[in-house]
C-alpha cells in the first residue's frame, strides 16, 4: 500500500510538471501496469533440442517477475515423460523474486538448473519425440486503486458537481496476471432514507497465460496434487472506498472470462454530503500458475550419428 | 439324337471347319516347322490331314479343285521353301506365321459371305500380328530362342505371344487370388473400422531406417528354363533390425500341378542371422524339373517385433472440466495437441486408441472416489503383402499410477520387468511401468488364423495411485507403449515354364 501511495504522489508530481496531461485517469503508476507476473524461458540450448539417449543434460529456466507483486516462496517445477526422461536430482526448486518497483522497473530474475537423464530407447526406435516442461507456482495479488466519484444527489437536483459518476476501464493490466478490466459505481438507494449506499461493479480478468487457483494451493499444483473444482481459478478480493472495508459477493469468486464482483459501502454516505472523489482501491489474492513447453527429440545412438 | 447328330453336322460345317483348320495349322507348325525335329511320317501325317480337309471343303463348297491344291501347295510345300528363300530375317519369319494357316485364309476371304465378321475380326488380327511380329521384343524373344538365320522358325511370333499369354494368364490367376485375398482382408478390415473395433497409427515417419525383411521381385536367370537344365531363380533380402536380431528362414519352392518341388540349393544359405543390417543376393537352384509351368516362389520366415506408442497428456477430469466450461484449451502450451500413435517400421500396424487417443485425457482425481482409469484399445494389423502368422508375444505398457485390470474381460497382473523378452526388459523399470502380457489363451485364439488381420483387444485401467501417475504438474505427459512379437511370411514369386529338353 505504501508503494501505491509512493507512486500515486509521483504521478500528480509528474502531472504538474506537465508530463500527464490528461484528466481524471486512473493514477495507476507504471509499475501497475502489465499483464504478467512470473515469467519462465528456457536458456538455449538448456536442454538442446536434440538428446541422445542415456545420456545426462541441463534445463536450465529463467524466471522474471514481471509483475509488481514480491514472490516469496514460489516454487519451480520441472516436468518430463517420465518413462522417457528422468530428473537427476530434485524436480523442484523455491526462489523469491521482487516485483517491478521504480526503483527495480524490470523486476528480478534468476536462474534455475535441473540435471535430467535421457533413458534408453526401446528396440526399434530411432528416436523419441517429447516435451519439458517447467510450471511455476507462486502466490500473487492484483492491486488496482481508481478515483470514483460519489454522488449522494440521486434525483439530480444539484446542478453543478465537481464530479460524474460513471464506469472506468482499465486496459494494460495492473502488473499483475490477474486483471481489474473495469468498475461501474452505482448510487443507489439505502434503508435509511438519509443516505445513499455507493455500489460497485468490478470485473476482474485473467490476463496471463497461466491459471489462477487459491492462494494457498500453490504448491499443490506444482506437486501434482488433486486440486479438485474447488480450488482452481478461485480469488479473493477485498476492496476499500477510501478506508472504509467494502461488502463484496460473492464471497468465494470464481474467475471466469469475465467475472462480475460487486461490492457495497454498506454503511453508506449521508445525503447531505456533496458530491466527491474518493480512492477505490482493490486487492486481489490468488495464486498463480505458469507453464513453458519445450519440445525435444531423443534419439539413439548409432554407430552414424556417434 | 438325330437333331443331336444335325447340330454337330452344322457346327463342323461353319465355325466347326475354321476351328479344326486352326487346330490343325497349329499342330503342322509346332511339330513340323519349329526347331527341326521333322520326319518323314511326320510329313506324311500332315499331308493326309491336309488332303482331307481340301476333299471336305471341295464337298461343301463346290470349289474349283485348282483352288484348293493352291491352298494345300501353299500349306504343305510352298511356305517351307519360302521360308529359306526370304528366311533371311527372322521377324520376318515370324510375320510369316500370320500368313500360314492358309486354310483358315481360304475360308474366310473366299467364302466370306459365310463368315462376314470373322473375315472383319481376323484381317484386324492380321494387321495387329504383322505390327507386332516387327516389335523389337519380338525380335530379341526370337533371338533368345536361337532363331537366328538360317534357322528362321516362322512359329516365333505365335510362341512369343503364346509364351506371353500362358504367363499372362498364370499372373491374371495370381492376381486374381491376389485380389480376393485383399478383399477378403480389406472387408474384415472395413468391418472393423465400421464396428468401431479397430485403432489406427501412423509409421514413425521420421525414421530413417527401413526396418524389416524385404525381398525384391523373384527374377529368372535365363530367359527360358529347359528339363534337364538347372534352374535358377533369384531374388535380393534386405534386413534391418535396432537393437534386437532376427533370423530369417528362407524357402524355395516350385509349384507345379498340385505339387511343390523344394530347391535343391539356396545360395548363400537358407538362413540368415541379422544384428544390424543384411544384404544379400539370394540364388535357388532347382537340379532337375520337368517340362510344366512352375511358379517359383521365395519365402522369408522370420520372427519380428514392432513397438508402438501413444503420448498422453493427463489431466485431472475436474480440472479438465473446468477449462472446457471456459472453453480454454489447457493443451495451450504445448506444440503437439494431437499425438498420435506412432509405430516402429514392419510388417505390422499397431494401432492404439479409445480414451488414450483423444487429448487430453481426464483422469478422476483421488477426491471423486472414481478408481476407473482410461480404456485402451490395442489394433495389430498386417500392412504388408506377407502373412501374420502368429503373435507371440504382446506386451502393453502402462505409466505407474494406472493398473490394468483386464484384457479382453481376461484378468491380467502386471508382469515384473525381469520376466520379459530380453529386448523389452531391458529398457522396462518397474519404477515407472506397469508392463501387461496379453494372455496365452487369447493369443492362442488368434493364432488359429492363417494370417492374422485386424486384430484387436481392450484393455481397462484403473487409477492406483494417482500422485504417483500425474507427478509434478496438473498436466502429466505419459506414454501407453505396446511391444509386439510375431512370426511373418514374406514371399516373392513368379510364374515360368520349364521346357521340353533343347534338341
Amino acid at each position: 500500500m505504501k508503494k501505491i501511495i509512493l507512486c500515486m504522489m509521483l504521478a500528480i508530481f509528474l502531472s504538474s510538471c506537465g508530463y500527464i496531461t490528461t484528466k481524471e485517469q486512473i493514477k495507476i503508476p507504471e509499475v501497475h501496469k502489465g499483464t504478467q507476473g512470473a515469467v519462465l524461458t528456457f536458456l538455449k540450448d538448456m536442454p538442446p533440442s536434440e538428446l541422445y539417449e542415456d545420456r545426462s543434460f541441463e534445463a536450465g529456466i529463467k524466471i522474471q517477475n514481471k509483475g509488481a507483486t514480491d514472490i516469496r516462496r514460489g516454487m519451480l517445477a520441472i516436468g518430463v515423460e517420465e518413462q522417457q526422461i528422468i530428473t537427476d536430482g530434485s524436480a523442484d526448486e523455491r526462489f523469491d523474486l521482487d516485483g517491478k518497483s521504480v526503483f527495480n522497473p524490470a523486476g528480478s530474475q534468476d536462474i534455475l538448473r535441473f540435471k535430467i537423464k535421457t533413458r534408453t530407447l526401446g528396440p526399434q526406435l530411432e528416436h523419441y519425440p517429447t516435451e519439458i516442461t517447467a510450471t511455476a507456482c507462486y502466490q500473487y495479488k492484483t492491486e488496482a486503486t481508481a478515483l470514483m466519484c460519489i454522488d449522494p444527489d440521486l434525483t439530480g437536483m444539484v446542478k453543478t458537481k465537481p464530479c460524474v459518476v460513471r464506469k472506468q476501464t482499465f486496459s494494460g493490466g495492473q502488473g499483475a496476471p490477474v486483471a481489474v478490466s473495469s468498475v461501474e459505481p452505482k448510487m443507489l438507494f439505502h434503508e435509511d432514507a438519509a443516505k445513499i449506499q455507493p455500489e460497485f461493479y468490478i470485473t476482474l480478468q485473467n490476463v496471463g497465460q497461466g491459471d489462477a487457483m487459491m492462494k494457498d494451493k500453490v504448491y499443490d499444483a506444482c506437486t501434482g496434487k488433486s486440486l479438485g473444482t474447488e480450488s482452481w481459478n478461485i480469488v479473493e478480493l477485498n476492496a476499500h472506498l477510501s478506508e472504509t472495508p467494502l461488502k463484496c459477493r460473492p464471497e468465494k469468486i470464481k474467475l471466469t472470462r469475465e467475472t462480475r464482483v460487486v461490492c457495497t459501502l454498506e454503511e453508506g454516505i449521508d445525503k447531505s454530503q456533496g458530491a466527491y472523489t474518493a480512492p477505490l482501491s482493490i486487492e486481489v489474492n490468488y495464486g498463480y500458475r505458469d507453464r513453458i513447453v519445450k519440445k525435444i527429440e531423443i534419439k539413439k545412438i548409432t554407430a552414424k550419428n556417434i | 439324337m438325330t437333331s443331336n447328330t444335325a447340330t454337330i453336322r452344322s457346327f463342323f460345317a461353319g465355325w466347326g471347319s475354321i476351328i479344326l483348320v486352326g487346330f490343325i495349322h497349329l499342330l503342322d507348325v509346332f511339330t513340323r516347322y519349329r526347331g527341326g525335329g521333322i520326319n518323314f511320317y511326320t510329313w506324311t501325317i500332315f499331308f493326309v490331314i491336309y488332303a482331307i480337309i481340301a476333299l471336305r471343303f471341295r464337298q461343301r463348297y463346290r470349289d474349283d479343285w485348282r483352288a484348293i491344291i493352291v491352298c494345300f501347295a501353299l500349306s504343305a510345300l510352298v511356305m517351307p521353301l519360302a521360308y529359306m528363300w526370304i528366311g533371311n530375317s527372322y521377324a520376318f519369319g515370324g510375320m510369316l506365321m500370320v500368313f500360314n494357316p492358309v486354310w483358315i485364309i481360304y475360308l474366310l476371304f473366299w467364302h466370306e459371305q459365310d463368315y462376314p465378321r470373322m473375315s472383319f475380326l481376323y484381317m484386324v488380327f492380321w494387321i495387329a500380328l504383322l505390327a507386332f511380329s516387327f516389335m523389337p521384343m519380338v525380335q530379341d524373344y526370337a533371338g533368345d530362342q536361337g532363331y537366328m538365320i538360317p534357322n528362321v522358325s516362322p512359329a516365333t511370333a505365335i510362341s512369343y505371344m503364346t509364351s506371353s499369354v500362358v504367363q499372362g494368364w498364370f499372373a491374371f490367376t495370381e492376381a486374381i487370388v491376389g485380389i480376393q485375398e485383399t478383399v477378403v482382408k480389406e472387408t474384415t478390415r472395413s468391418i472393423k473400422i465400421a464396428s468401431g473395433d479397430y485403432y489406427t497409427g501412423e509409421v514413425d515417419k521420421g525414421a530413417e531406417k527401413m526396418l524389416g525383411v524385404f525381398l525384391e521381385p523373384l527374377k529368372a536367370a535365363q530367359p527360358k528354363f529347359y528339363a534337364g537344365d538347372p534352374v535358377t531363380v533369384y531374388s535380393t533380402l534386405r534386413a534391418e533390425t535396432i537393437a534386437e536380431p532376427l533370423t530369417i528362414q528362407l524357402k524355395c519352392v516350385a509349384e507345379g500341378k498340385g505339387k511343390a518341388i523344394a530347391a535343391n540349393k539356396i545360395i548363400p544359405d537358407d538362413k540368415f542371422k541379422v544384428e544390424t543390417l543384411e544384404e544379400a543376393a539370394i540364388d535357388c537352384i532347382f537340379d532337375n524339373l520337368n517340362a510344366e509351368h512352375y511358379t517359383f516362389k521365395l519365402t522369408a520366415d522370420f520372427t519380428f517385433s514392432t513397438r508402438a506408442y501413444q503420448r498422453a497428456y493427463l489431466i485431472e477430469k475436474d480440472l479438465l472440466r473446468e477449462y472446457r466450461r471456459e472453453n480454454i484449451d489447457p493443451l495451450e502450451d504445448f506444440p503437439d495437441k494431437k499425438p498420435s500413435t506412432v509405430y516402429t517400421q514392419g510388417p505390422i500396424m499397431i494401432g492404439i486408441g479409445q480414451d488414450v487417443a483423444t487429448q487430453p485425457v481426464g483422469i478422476y482425481g483421488p477426491a471423486s472416489g472414481i478408481e476407473q482409469g482410461p480404456t485402451l484399445g490395442v489394433t495389430i494389423d498386417n500392412v504388408w503383402l506377407g502373412k501374420l502368422t502368429k503373435l507371440k508375444n504382446l506386451v502393453l505398457f502402462v505409466p505407474k499410477g494406472i493398473e490394468v485390470t483386464d484384457i479382453n474381460g481376461i484378468s491380467v497382473e502386471a508382469t515384473i520387468c525381469e520376466k520379459l523378452l530380453d529386448a523389452d526388459a531391458a529398457v522396462c523399470d518397474d519404477a515407472i511401468v506397469n508392463a501387461y502380457t496379453v494372455p496365452e489363451s487369447e493369443l492362442n485364439k488368434i493364432n488359429k488364423e492363417k494370417d492374422i488381420i485386424a486384430y484387436t483387444f481392450r484393455a481397462h485401467t484403473k487409477i492406483s495411485d494417482y500422485n504417483a501417475l500425474m507427478g509434478q504438474d496438473t498436466i502429466a505427459i505419459k506414454n501407453f507403449k505396446v511391444s509386439a512379437k510375431y512370426e511373418y511370411s514374406y514371399s516373392t514369386q513368379r510364374a515360368m515354364s520349364v521346357e521340353s529338353e533343347r534338341e
